[in-house]
């Protein structure tokens, strides 16, 4: 009987350790979903998916997004003169030619402000980014996917990514309820059993 | 003649306790002070059937309404125990003292003082909440002995 406790006991504490694990997994997920300032153009990646480089092209994804008219504006960049007045002028503006994907070259100004996510979007633009980015063991994790924006002539323009601050606020609260929960399961552990004691 | 017996590893929740050989539930306190020079304290605060709680002599007063529980440990893990009998009358020149069944000689004074405090366990989320009943748990037991070259030495008994 006193082990059937500790082991229905022990069970709970695991369901809400495994919760923990599982919601921290899925929130790249989330943050992905969400993008970093608050959504892209067409709701979906940039770079990196098969949505726009690789793969095939996808002819229902103009009928999947949502409608354009009505509703209020998202927050995302129209121009880049929108993310300029943002977040400044780039300190280095570099044109770079990146396959396509459909045999082609397309042309991409990509715009460096000396931060950290500068580099992170050196990798986006590969078309392809190593799984663990999207987890929160690495510093990609916290940060938005680059911005890309219609620039003139044709030609693309891409901004980094920002910090997220909602990425990171996230992470720590699910690593906080872990700790919580691993801390509970000892004490708990340490506490003494008085059912069959002839004190209690 | 009244026999007491404590079987223990030293922690409360470990902790046995037999009065004339059948074991008592709800003890909230023990306490045993003994000793050569006629010290006789011998009180116990236990919960009755009825839920209230009484404080009594533990050799002479009779003890009514005790609450008998099974067994705590079985012949394999009693082996790990220490057992202390106390056979008594109440009175320390009828006192005999046994340690797992052998005569124990020499005891100068006896002390033994066991309590537990209420404990809730409210699972984690016993962080949030309240305990309104925070107090000590005791478990103190020493013998002290005279020995044969006149020293003295305390030793714990659990």
């Amino acid at each position: 009987m006193k082990s059937y406790r500790v082991h229905v006991s022990m069970s709970k504490y695991l369901v809400l350790l495994i919760l923990s694990i599982v919601t921290l997994i899925i929130e790249p997920t989330i943050t992905v979903a969400r993008g970093g300032f608050g959504g892209f153009r067409g709701g979906g990646r940039s770079f990196g998916s098969s949505r726009s480089f690789g793969g095939s092209r996808n002819s229902n994804s103009f009928s999947s997004r949502n409608n354009s008219f009505g509703g209020s504006r998202s927050r995302s960049f129209m121009s880049g003169k929108d993310y300029q007045q943002r977040y400044g002028v780039p300190r280095k503006s570099q044109t770079m030619s990146m396959n396509n994907g459909r045999g082609g070259n397309s042309n991409y100004v990509a715009h460096s402000y000396g931060g950290r996510g500068d580099g992170f979007m050196a990798g986006y633009m590969m078309g392809m980014i190593p799984w663990y980015w999207h987890t929160p063991f690495h510093p990609a994790f916290y940060y938005s996917q680059p911005v890309i924006l219609n620039g003139a002539n044709g030609t693309r323009e891409v901004y980094p990514g920002t910090f997220s601050t909602g990425s990171l606020l996230l992470v720590l609260l699910c690593l906080a309820g872990i700790i919580f929960i691993i801390y509970a399961i000892i004490r708990s552990r340490r506490q003494q059993d008085f059912s069959s004691s002839s004190f209690g | 003649m009244r026999t007491l017996s404590i079987e223990s590893n030293g922690r409360l929740d470990k902790t046995a306790v037999y009065i004339n050989a059948e074991q008592v539930g709800k003890i909230k306190e023990l306490y045993l002070n003994l000793d050569e020079n006629g010290t006789f304290d011998a009180i116990l605060t236990y919960e009755n059937k009825n839920g209230t709680i009484s404080t009594k002599q533990l050799f002479t007063d009779y003890l009514d309404d005790l609450i008998i529980v099974e067994p705590m440990f079985s012949e394999e893990e009693a082996m790990d125990m220490q057992l202390l009998t106390i056979e008594s009358s109440g009175d320390i020149e009828e006192t005999h003292i046994l340690m797992n069944n052998e005569d124990l000689d020499g005891i100068m004074s006896l002390m033994i003082h066991l309590k537990i405090d209420t404990i809730r366990n409210n699972g984690v989320f016993g962080f949030f909440k309240k305990n309104d009943s925070l107090g000590t748990t005791s478990f103190k037991a020493e013998i002290e002995f005279r020995n044969q070259d006149g020293t003295t030495s305390i030793e714990g008994i659990f």
